[in-house]
């Protein structure tokens, strides 16, 4: 896999989730990761787009996305980059678990589903989220 | 959303293919408020074919369970496995929803 990353460029529409969901799995499985990795990669990717389209553009369906895919040794990196509002997890009140409903689950999910997940609030305005997964020796087609 | 709709022993059976995500979450939502119509409905859901599902469908899920339940009516999933059955843990929605292993297991229990 390239450094710098390969990029992807997609719109803020819910409809574009797919795409990028599709771009990134394809780097994902040439890099080695199994069923189980390769569906918590897609499902923490979608958690994150849709937080950009819901919170950083408050549903605007006009603007830039990037999505990009590094593979640093075991070390994959997903990375989700946005212009819009930034967002402070110190601020945030997740979902309680122990009162189910709608909303409220995607931080944690990304939490769970990630080895670690970061947000760099960027000099340009926005967010660089990355999504980091380590891939052990049983996924290494090395 | 990418879905057919069989009838087993009274059980509206409800197939969804594919990822379940923000971008169909509405769609479910009117799909299963659709089946969901009456204190007679038993409506379950097939996730066997279904690759994944994010928050926003498992907040479907879980209005569509207590909708069903303030109606009398009986909603349940089936056929979950991999990620989108470990999402359900992950999120402990699966103390509230009634999920079964299999469509058969999941007829029979909410059947007559």
């Amino acid at each position: 896999m390239n450094d710098p990353p390969e990029t992807l460029t997609i719109t803020s529409r819910a409809e574009c989730i797919d795409d990028a969901r599709q771009w990134v799995t394809q780097r994902v499985r040439e890099a080695g990761f199994g069923d189980e990795p390769a569906g918590e990669i897609e499902l923490a990717l979608t958690e994150a787009l849709a937080n950009v389209i819901e919170h950083a553009y408050r549903g605007a369906d006009d603007k830039r996305i990037d999505v990009g895919v590094s593979l640093d040794g075991e070390v994959l990196r997903v990375l989700v980059r946005d212009w819009g509002a930034y967002f402070d997890p110190a601020s945030y009140r997740g979902r309680d678990l122990d009162d189910p409903g709608e909303g409220g689950y995607g931080v944690f999910l990304m939490s769970q589903l990630m080895d670690d997940v970061t947000r760099e609030p960027q000099p340009d305005g926005g967010t660089l989220l990355t999504l980091i997964k380590t891939r052990t020796k049983d996924e290494s087609h090395d | 959303m990418d879905h057919e709709i069989s009838e087993e022993r009274g059980v509206k059976v409800m197939h969804l293919h594919g990822p379940i995500d923000v971008s169909r979450a509405m769609e479910l939502r009117d799909l299963l408020g659709a089946q969901i119509d009456s204190a007679s409905a038993r409506v379950l859901v097939d996730l066997s074919d279904v690759s994944l599902i994010d928050s926003s469908g498992i907040g479907i899920l879980v209005t569509a369970h207590r909708r069903a339940d303030g109606q009398g009516a009986r909603f349940g999933l089936a056929g979950a496995a991999g990620t989108v059955a470990r999402v359900f843990e992950m999120t402990r929605t699966n103390k509230l929803l009634s999920i079964y292993d299999t469509v058969e297991e999941g007829v029979a229990a909410l059947g007559d």
